[in-house]
């Protein structure tokens, strides 16, 4: 065998090692988590908008802590701990714009009937950019909450309720469509 | 000698350079996949490379064990549910001789056209 039939083997042989890794997908309860809360925070908006602050303010840093332990744990249990920081610094940087807008919103800077449905189409580019960047299947979630961004601007009634429903659903379809989680990302909040 | 000789026949040479770069460690094909491996990772347990690399349990902690004994990775112990898992990752040492190893790799196959 020449030196060079020789490095092509073994070039073959790296390269079915390298893909023989399972793609990498956040774990399935994280999904769940962010269908339940979606699900309950969007319902909050339309029925007790009130409390739909201190929902989020609450439920939002609390879901991403649980996203990224659940991150942490399935990586521990698939052995191995990605180098890949990008899924963390995504949804940290999707926190922080939630974070100012909140905060916009609180300081009556903006009036929150114009900035609620803004926050929406951000939240959905966020999960586009996940699904294009990330994780491929992130990308029906993105459309779920862009077309709840349109059902919320034109259509009457509880429309943020219907939009929470549509978006969990998204949310469970993918868990269950891309199957067991592997070692994957730091968590996917909403 | 002739400027048309072997001796002095620039892509020979070139290929000669190549085949010496070469990192006699990872020459080793299951090494080598280990240490690609471990380079896309901050972290690998055995059974998550025995799985990616199909070696059985003793050929891969052979390899391991040479790697370690270079410096080309550490090895952490942790159990998990009371069994031992054993963490390897790629030191400084073991990126900087992949990526020279994977350099004269991009060299001899360029010679080679």
């Amino acid at each position: 065998m020449t030196e060079l039939s020789k490095v092509a083997q073994d070039l073959r042989y790296v390269r079915s090692s390298v893909e023989r890794r399972p793609p990498r997908r956040s774990p399935r309860p994280v999904y769940v988590l962010w269908a339940v809360l979606v699900a309950l925070g969007f319902a909050v908006v339309d029925f007790r908008p009130q409390l739909a602050v201190g929902f989020w303010s609450i439920a939002g840093p609390l879901g991403f802590a649980a996203s990224w332990f659940f991150g942490m744990a399935w990586n521990r249990r698939d052995g191995e701990v990605p180098s890949d920081r990008r899924p963390v610094k995504h949804w940290g940087v999707l926190m922080g714009a939630m974070a100012l807008g909140v905060i916009t919103g609180v300081m009556g800077l903006v009036d929150w009937s114009t900035l609620s449905p803004v926050l929406l189409l951000v939240i959905g580019l966020a999960y586009l950019l996940a699904g294009v960047h990330l994780e491929r299947p992130l990308l029906w979630v993105g459309l779920a909450l862009w077309a709840g961004y349109l059902l919320v601007l034109l259509a009457p009634g509880p429309m943020w309720t219907v939009t929470g429903l549509l978006v969990a659903a998204a949310l469970l379809a993918v868990a269950w469509y891309r199957g067991e989680s592997t070692a994957g990302g730091a968590g996917v909040p909403a | 000698m002739t400027a048309d000789s072997p001796g002095r026949d620039p892509e020979a040479l070139g290929a000669l350079e190549a085949l010496s770069s070469l990192d006699k460690l990872l020459e080793h094909r299951v090494r080598l996949a280990v240490c690609v491996l471990l380079s896309r990772a901050e972290a690998m347990t055995f059974t998550r490379l025995r799985d990616a690399t199909g070696e059985t349990d003793g050929s891969l902690g052979a390899h391991l064990k040479r790697l370690e004994e270079a410096g080309r990775v550490s090895v952490r112990k942790a159990f998990r549910e009371r069994r031992p898992v054993s963490w390897y990752r790629l030191t400084p040492d073991g990126r900087e001789a992949l990526d020279r190893h994977l350099e004269a790799l991009r060299g001899l196959i360029e010679v080679a056209g």
